[in-house]
């Protein structure tokens, strides 16, 4: 079967290098999933921090109006030499990507990143076995096993 | 005659059969074993009986609709029987082919193996849900009390075992369906043995000497 999702318009997607860590938050800015990848493993609660305060961003671009109704929202802010890149669904679940800004990474790059992301969500979301109310973090390992995937470096 | 009954199954599936959304088809019922769950308080043998139940209420009423579309008549022996339900009856209902494997040497069981299962397309089962103790039993269950106490494992589409024994009852044979090995516990294949316990008429059952 072959579903629709959200495809980047790049024909051969590329991902950007050096992720950091990709955080999934509820729309109650609950924390659903963050995980660190290489060398940023064993700093785990600098990302929790880092993820919390760029909600704050999150809801500034929201205030803020944009009403192109674009997913993506960009970077939303730089802390302490991290870039934060952030990404919305309808249903107000955030996906936040965190890249050292020591890593040259390109938009359309991020973009692709947040497409399989949002993609691996859907798939979570068809387990009737997932609650997607709960507050708990995501327990999922094929969920953990996609974003590994994604995060590793790209084999160019 | 296997290859006529694989075309029989695809061109019954392309031309007299309605279609539904997978999506919402792996979603209902998915819910519906996710309610099983709570309301048998993720007691899992007693779901897998439940399901079987559902299944083989299911099945006894398939059978006409099967029989209908299809046109087949009788089959000529087990082995016979083996092939409709896997090339037929599971391509006209679920569009997948099982494999029909290790047929015992008296042709009274085969077993199906499924490569693909529309039922369990995204799901991940809880770890409770995998656990299981040794020779636990999955399809019909006899002593529902005393295997209410034992760990089981859920057989998730155990659905289709019901089914499967519901519908080849209604055509005079008794077998016992039950799942040996899932992919959603962790196995490398989903297969499902059937086993012929008797058949339930008077008259010469076809194939036997």
């Amino acid at each position: 079967m072959s579903y629709s999702r959200p495809t980047s318009t790049i024909p051969v997607p590329r991902y950007p290098n050096g992720i950091a860590c990709i955080a999934v938050v509820g729309k109650q800015n609950n924390p659903l999933l963050i995980q660190t990848f290489g060398n940023a493993a064993d700093q785990e609660l600098k990302y929790h921090y880092l993820a919390h305060m760029s909600c704050d961003y999150v809801d500034e671009k929201l205030r803020s109006g944009s009403k192109s109704g674009d997913l993506y929202l960009g970077l939303l802010c730089t802390i302490e030499s991290q870039n934060v890149y952030g990404y919305m669904t309808n249903t107000r679940v955030k996906f936040l990507i965190v890249i050292p800004t020591t890593v040259p990474t390109k938009d359309s790059e991020v973009k692709a990143a947040f497409d399989v992301i949002h993609s691996a969500y859907i798939d979570l979301l068809g387990n009737p076995f997932y609650d997607p109310d709960s507050t708990q973090m995501v327990a999922s390992p094929r969920f953990r096993v996609r974003l590994q995937t994604l995060a590793a470096p790209a084999a160019s | 005659m296997a290859k006529t009954l694989k075309t029989l199954g695809e061109d019954v599936w392309r031309t007299k059969v309605e279609k539904v959304n997978g999506e919402l088809f792996a979603l209902t019922y998915g819910s519906i074993v996710t309610q099983l769950c709570r309301d048998f308080n993720n007691n899992y043998a007693k779901v897998n009986a439940q399901l079987d139940k559902m299944g083989y209420n299911m099945g006894m009423r398939l059978i006409e609709e099967f029989l209908a579309r299809s046109q087949l008549g009788r089959c000529r022996d087990f082995r016979d029987t083996a092939e409709t339900v896997a090339k037929v009856a599971f391509k006209m209902f679920l569009n997948i082919s099982p494999a029909v494997t290790n047929v015992a040497p008296d042709a009274k069981a085969f077993s199906l193996v499924f490569d693909e299962n529309p039922l369990a397309e995204f799901v991940e089962l809880p770890e409770a849900a995998r656990r299981r103790a040794v020779g636990s039993a999955a399809g019909p269950v006899e002593n529902g009390d005393a295997m209410a106490s034992a760990p089981a494992p859920l057989w998730f589409s155990n659905v289709l075992c019901g089914v499967v024994r519901g519908a080849l009852e209604m055509v005079q044979l008794q077998v016992d369906a039950r799942w040996v090995s899932d992919v959603l516990l962790g196995d490398e294949c989903s297969e499902m043995r059937v086993t012929l316990i008797k058949v339930l008429e008077d008259e010469v059952p076809a194939g036997e000497d």
